[in-house]
This record gives C-alpha cells, structure tokens and sequence, in this order.
C-alpha cells in the first residue's frame, strides 16, 4: 500500500508528458490531392476545349484563304479576260474595220510638212501645254506596265 | 472481453479450429474438402476428391438450409453429374514444364518474328508501302501553269492565254443520256456528228471518260458546273488567243489544243512561255470519286516568263494588209517584207502572205517564209559585190569599164536586162541601172574567192541569230565548187541564195555604215515576279569601211531617184535602195515552170532617211505575173515599200531630216 502514493506523484506526472491528444473523433481529410486533382482536370479540360477552339480556328482561317485563293484565280482570270479584251479593241484590225465601216480609208499618199517653230510658239500660247493628267493617262495605260504590276503581285500563280 | 463480445454476438457458425488450433473460415473448409480423401500414400486421388468436395459443398449447402424450418420438413440435396472422363491425350507428352517452355519459346520465336517484320515494314519497306497506300487513297493531279504573253514592243498583246473550261463525260455516271447531251448541245452548240457520238458512247457505256469539248468559254463552262449534271465534268484551262487576229501569227507561231509551241516563236521560246507545272493532291473515296475539300496543293505552278517582241504591232498589221493587196492585185503566188532598225537590228515587222491553194484567197501564213524560204536574191547582190569592191579599194564609184548588154561565159551567154550598145558605164551607173555585165567586171577585179569572203561576211549561207526554227541556212557555194557560169552569175545574185531575213540583214549593213548587225525579234523577258530582263544586244561586225558603206549609199539613193527603183520614191524622204529581179529555181529544176514561162522572184530592199539611216525594208514578192512589166523589183516591190514607209515614219517617230526632198530637187 505504500507503493501507492508513489503512483499518485508519478500519475500526473506522465499525463503532464504526453503530447495533447487529438480532440477531433473523425480525422480531418487533407484537401490538397482533390485540389491537385481538380486542377489537373480543369488543365486537361482547358487544354482540350483549347486545342479544340485552335483547330477550329485554324479550319477557318484555312477556309478563309481557301476562299481568297479561290478570289484571286478568279479575279487573275477576270484580269486576263478583260486584258485580251483590252487588246481586241485597240487592235489594229479592229480599228481598220471601224474605220472602214465609218467610210474612212487608207491614204496612198503622204506629205511631210515642216512646221515652223513660230507657228508651234503660237499654238502652245493659244491652247496652252498639254497638262499633267493627260500625260498621267497616256503614261499609266501602259498595258506592259499594268500587266507586271500584276504579275508581280501574284508572283507566277495562275 | 474480448469472448464476451463475441458470445454477444453470437459465434459465426462457420469459424472452427483445426488441428493444429488454428481457426479456418467455412469457405477454408469447403475448399479443402479433398484432403479428407487423400490417399494412404499421400497422393490425392483428383476424381474422388472431385466428388468429395461436390458433396461436401452441396452438405454444407444443405445444413445451412435446415436453419430455415419449412426446408427442415424436407431437404433438398442437389446431386450434380460427375464431370465426363476426359481421354487422355496421346499428343501429351513430356512434363507440364516441358511443354510450358516449348510453348514459351514458340510464343517468343513468334512474337520475335512478328517484331522483326514490323520493323522491316517500317525501315527498309516504308516509303514504298507509304507511297503505295498514299496511291491507293490520294490522286495527284497536274495544276497547269499560266503560258506567258507575247507583246509587241509597246506591250500591246499579240499572243496571251485566256482562261476557257474542257467539258467531258463519263457515259457510266450519266443518268439521262439524251436529256443531258440536250442541255449540252444548247451551250456548246454541238454538231449533229459529235451528238450522234456522245449519245452512241452513252449507249455502250464502254468508256469512263469521251471528251465533248476541249477550250470552251469560261462563261459557259461555269453554266454548265452551276447545272451539277451526273457524269459531266467541266475542267479549266487555258486557250490561246491572238487579240490582233492574224497580225503577226507567221513569227508568233501556234500552240497546239494542250498550249504547247508547234511552230515560230511559240515553239522555239517553248521552254520560256511555258513555266513549270504544279501538283495537287486529291483524297479520293473507295469508288474514285474526290472527296470535297481534300484539295491539297503539294506545288505551285510557276508561270512562264513573258516574251516583248520587237515586233510593232501597228507596223505589223500594216506590213501584212500591204503585201496582201499587192499580191492580190499582181495576182502573185506570196510576199514577203520585213522592216528592221537599222543601228539595233530590231525587226519592227516580219510579214509573210500567200495566196491559198484551194481557195485562192490571200492570207498571213502559218509558216515564215521570211525567215525559212531562200531564194536568189538577184539584183540584190550587187549591193554587196559593189561595196565590197569599193572597201577593198579596188575599184571607185567613178571607175570605169566599156559593158556590153550581152557576154558569153563558158557555156552562157549572159544578158542585162535590157538591150544597150556597148558603153562606158561608171560602177555607180552599173547599180544605178542594174547592169549584170559591168557588176561581173567588179567582181573579177576582186576575185571569186575574195567575193566569196564578203559574200559570208555579209550573212549570207549562214543562219542568223534569230535562230528561228526552220530558218534556212540559203546557199553558198565554196568558190572552187561553183561550176560553169555560175562563177560569175553569184556577182548578181544567181548561184546563191538567201533567205530575205539575211538578205535585209546583209543590205542593213551598208545602212549601218558598214558593220553588220544580226537581226533581233526578242526584246525582253517578264519573270514571274514582274521584273524585265533585256535581252543582250545584237551581235555585230564591222564588214565593209565606212566609206564604202557611204559611196554604197550614195549609188543607192540613185537607184531611187534615177534608177531602176523610182516607183519607191516617197516625197519628202529621201530613200536608198535596190530592186532584184531573179529568176527563180522550180521544182523541176530549171528557172521555168511545168507550162515553159519563167518564173520570177522580184525584190526591193531600201532603207530611210538616207542621210541618216533608221529603218532598213526588204519587199520580195514570189511569183509576180510572168511576162508583164509587173515582173521586176522595181514594180511589183518598190511601190510596197513606198507605202510602208509612211507608216512607219508615223508610227516609229522618225523625223525626216529638215529640207530633205526625197529625190525633188530643190
């Protein structure tokens, strides 16, 4: 029975040593794998909805160049036909054919003239020198011109 | 506690201690039923423990049922068939371990057999069987490329291609065969033959594919794809067209119905026009039809490069209505002319017309005979024998001899063209009036084989550097193989012949004064990026001096004014030239055709102004009328040439030099 007290001092004793117990009865469940996971989900989710968007993207622009493709084969070939059309009038056949049909023949003779420069003095001072926008005309309808500014632009393609 | 709890509870019923005091499950027991019929030896017998186990199980089955009181009235034992005795194999052989490694090491010899030839369809196979089953699923179809343009000097268009469609069909796919050849007959306007044809193949259905049309109009075609009609199929490509109608088409040449050259330019700037092919890729589905959308352009075409001509098309045109009705009014077999730059060699125009046998209707030819007919230049000649005679200082234009009309040389007797007593003639008179007698004295002075030289130096038996296909070489004899008269006859231009390409070419170098400049049709290139590439000048060579060349031209200017050639007079501008009357080689070998009348080749060559001279102009008429005054140069090509030469004064700028008067005295 002596022993006794002596397990009263030592009791509290070893209570006082042991760390403070868990007070909760259900443990508590760690979050961070949900959240890793949701997050991987969420990633793979964007991923996909983006890659998804992306080649939707990228299926229209193609059909969008498809379709200027298509716009600028239509509108070299509408350039050619209205070239050659172009080319049909100003033709010298045609305009022999116009002409003879307005009555007009070709001379069998020619005079060549001389024409004093005091009397090209005069003209000028009475009409005035040819202006700018009737050089502008005849120098910008150089079909040759017209034609590699094109070319140019296209770059070979038919 | 712990007894406490399970008495609670109640025991399960199944839970026992075995033997060896461990405790077994029920499901422990059942399964090792068996054991209790296990041999005296220790071996197990695999029938009987079979059963006994099925009994046990259906026991322990039972007794758990007797819990429920209406099934203890009356059990049910189940009573299952013992499984069928199995025959023992006799392929059996060798230990379970034996046959385990057997069978491992076949699944692995398999397995390894497998692997390897995966990998050798994989490495060494791949890009055949790649390409085999690409094959089998795509179809490569050529994407033709944009054939270039051939312009005129100003750019203006002489050849181009314009897009147009090939309409066709495939008589399998049609599903209404008259009703379609209906439609198609109303747009492309079909002859009865071509819809007897189609409405016969739609009948057989033998063929996948008939051609209806080839280079339709685009128009059209668009009409007839918009219809979306079963097994017909419109294709683009491209025609090739002549804006100026027939304007130029003797140098330009054709293309045939696929736009390749066949002839002229188009044929020999072949590789130029055409450009490069590209290739698209095409998925097709099991039954050869293409799957919309599948287009994949694996190359890109490249467009050919553009020809600019030297040509002058205005000038061209005029050139060709000259000739046509002066061949139409001579009632001659053809014409040629060609007009060139003089310091440049530029040909401004290059014209051939001839009279259709079967029609008899005159037109531009396919064929440049300019360039590919040679004939003896005749009178012609004496340009050169005498201006080279003058270079070589043996003779002046003052120099002398008595000339008889007529003259025999080894087994001829030859002829000027008109009678005349014998007379001191001047070798300027001897061109002036065109005399054959006087122009052999000149060439003796010289020699044959040092008149041979300036023959060659002058271009004459030696292509040009146009290289036009077809072009004639002409003929010049070695002078050690010229035989009887013909030694002499070449001083006037019989024994030799030319192209009138060369013949212009050789005249153009006494306007050029004395250096021979080659002629030149190509002026630039246009590459696919736009960018103009001249083509390097004309190559040239001195041929005879400067001074021979003048005194040349001088005599020249006579023969205008005072000579043989005046119906080539213009006022205004004073003119050089030549007339040639030759007589020309028929097929039959003499200068005389089947019904025994001579037959001629008439010529001029002049050039303008002549104090300065710019254009260069040959005028050959083939066959003019035998037997009237219309025969010589200077009647039936001089006056071509004095009406061409206002129009190109116009329309190359040339200003006549102030107070020339032509040959008007002023």
């Amino acid at each position: 029975m002596p022993a006794l007290p002596l397990l009263r001092d030592t009791a509290p004793r070893r209570e006082q040593a042991a760390p403070a117990p868990e007070l909760s009865v259900v443990p508590r469940r760690r979050r961070w794998p949900a959240m890793i996971a949701g997050l991987a989900w969420t990633s793979v989710f964007l991923g996909l909805l983006g890659a998804a968007v992306f080649h939707t993207q990228l299926a229209e622009r193609q059909l969008e160049l498809d379709r200027l493709d298509r716009r600028v084969a239509a509108e070299r070939e509408r350039f050619d036909e209205l070239r050659y059309e172009r080319a049909e009038l100003r033709s010298p056949v045609r305009l022999a054919a116009a002409a003879g049909e307005l009555g007009m023949r070709r001379g069998r003779a020619s005079t060549f003239v001389t024409v004093a420069p005091l009397a090209v003095a005069r003209q000028l001072a009475a009409a005035g020198p040819i202006g700018d926008r009737a050089v502008q005309i005849v120098i910008h309808s150089d079909p040759l011109d017209q034609f590699r500014a094109v070319k140019s632009v296209t770059e070979g393609t038919p | 506690m712990k007894s406490t709890a399970t008495r609670r509870h109640g025991a399960p019923p199944e839970r026992r201690r075995d033997a060896s005091g461990r405790t077994r499950s029920r499901a422990e027991r059942v399964t090792e039923g068996p054991r209790e019929h296990r041999r005296a030896d220790g071996r197990s017998d695999r029938r009987t423990s079979r059963r006994a186990a099925a009994t046990t199980a259906t026991t322990t089955r039972t007794r758990r049922r007797r819990t429920t009181p209406h099934q203890r009235v009356q059990p049910r034992t189940k009573v299952r068939a013992a499984p069928p005795r199995r025959k023992r194999s006799r392929l059996r052989v060798g230990s379970p371990r034996q046959r385990l490694i057997v069978a491992l090491v076949v699944i692995a010899a398999v397995l390894i057999g497998l692997i390897g030839r995966v990998a050798y369809l994989q490495t060494t196979e791949a890009d055949t069987l790649r390409s085999a089953a690409t094959d089998q699923w795509t179809r490569a179809v050529t994407i033709p490329a944009q054939r270039g343009t051939v312009f005129d000097r100003h750019g203006a268009e002489l050849a181009m291609s314009v897009p147009a469609v090939t309409v066709s069909i495939n008589p399998k796919l049609i599903e209404n065969g008259p009703a379609t050849i209906q439609v198609l007959d109303d747009l492309l306007d079909l002859s009865d033959d071509e819809t007897t044809s189609l409405l016969a193949e739609i009948e057989a259905k033998d063929r996948g594919f008939v051609f209806v049309r080839r280079q339709a109009d685009a128009d059209i075609g668009d009409e007839i794809a918009s219809m979306r009609l079963a097994g017909v199929n419109v294709d683009r490509e491209s025609r090739r067209e002549m804006p100026g109608g027939d304007t130029g088409r003797s140098v330009i040449g054709r293309t045939n119905i696929d736009g390749v050259g066949i002839s002229g330019l188009e044929l020999q700037y072949e590789d130029v026009l055409a450009g490069a092919v590209g290739k698209l890729r095409r998925e097709v589905a099991p039954g050869g039809r293409s799957i919309p959308g599948s287009e994949t352009v694996t190359e890109q075409p490249v467009a050919g490069d553009d020809l600019v001509l030297t040509l002058d098309r205005s000038v061209q045109y005029s050139t060709e209505q000259v000739l046509l009705e002066q061949v139409a009014a001579l009632g001659a077999k053809g014409a040629t002319a060609i007009a060139m730059d003089t310091d440049t060699g530029e040909i401004y125009s290059m014209a051939s017309v001839r009279r259709d046998a079967d029609t008899g209707q005159y037109e531009v030819t396919n064929g440049n005979f300019a360039a590919v007919d040679a004939y003896e230049p005749g009178s012609v000649a004496k340009v050169i024998t005498i201006s080279s005679a003058l270079s070589e200082g043996l003779v002046t234009p003052e120099t002398s001899y008595v000339v008889p009309w007529r003259k025999q040389y080894y087994d001829d007797l030859l002829k000027d063209s008109h009678q005349h007593p014998d007379e001191v003639m001047s070798v300027s008179r001897i061109l002036t009036e065109s005399s054959n007698i006087g122009t052999i004295f000149v060439q003796q002075e010289m020699g044959r084989e040092r008149h041979r030289e300036y023959m060659a130096a002058f271009g004459l038996g030696s292509k040009t550097a146009l290289d036009f296909p077809g072009e004639s070489t002409g003929i010049l004899k070695e002078a050690k193989d010229l035989w009887g008269s013909e030694r002499v006859t070449v001083a006037y231009g019989q024994g030799v012949s030319s192209t009138s390409l060369q013949l212009v070419a050789a005249i153009n170098t006494i306007a050029n004064r004395g250096t021979y400049v080659a002629p030149k049709l190509v002026k630039a290139t246009v590459g696919p990026d736009g960018t103009i590439t001249e083509t390097a000048p004309s190559e040239s060579r001195p041929v005879v001096s400067e001074q021979a060349a003048v005194q040349t031209t001088e005599m020249m200017r006579n023969v205008v004014c005072s000579g043989t050639a005046t119906r080539a007079q213009v006022d205004g501008l004073s003119v050089a030239g030549k007339t040639g009357t030759a007589f020309k080689a028929a097929d039959n070998g003499t200068y005389f055709d089947d019904d025994g009348n001579r037959i001629y080749y008439a010529s001029f060559v002049g050039f303008f102004p002549a104090e300065n001279p710019q254009v260069t102009v040959l005028v050959s008429v083939d066959e003019p009328p035998a037997g009237t005054d219309d025969r010589f140069g200077g009647t039936a090509a001089a006056p071509v040439f004095a009406e061409l030469a206002p129009t190109l004064i116009h329309e190359l700028g040339i200003v006549p030099t102030p107070g020339a008067t032509g040959c008007t005295p002023t």
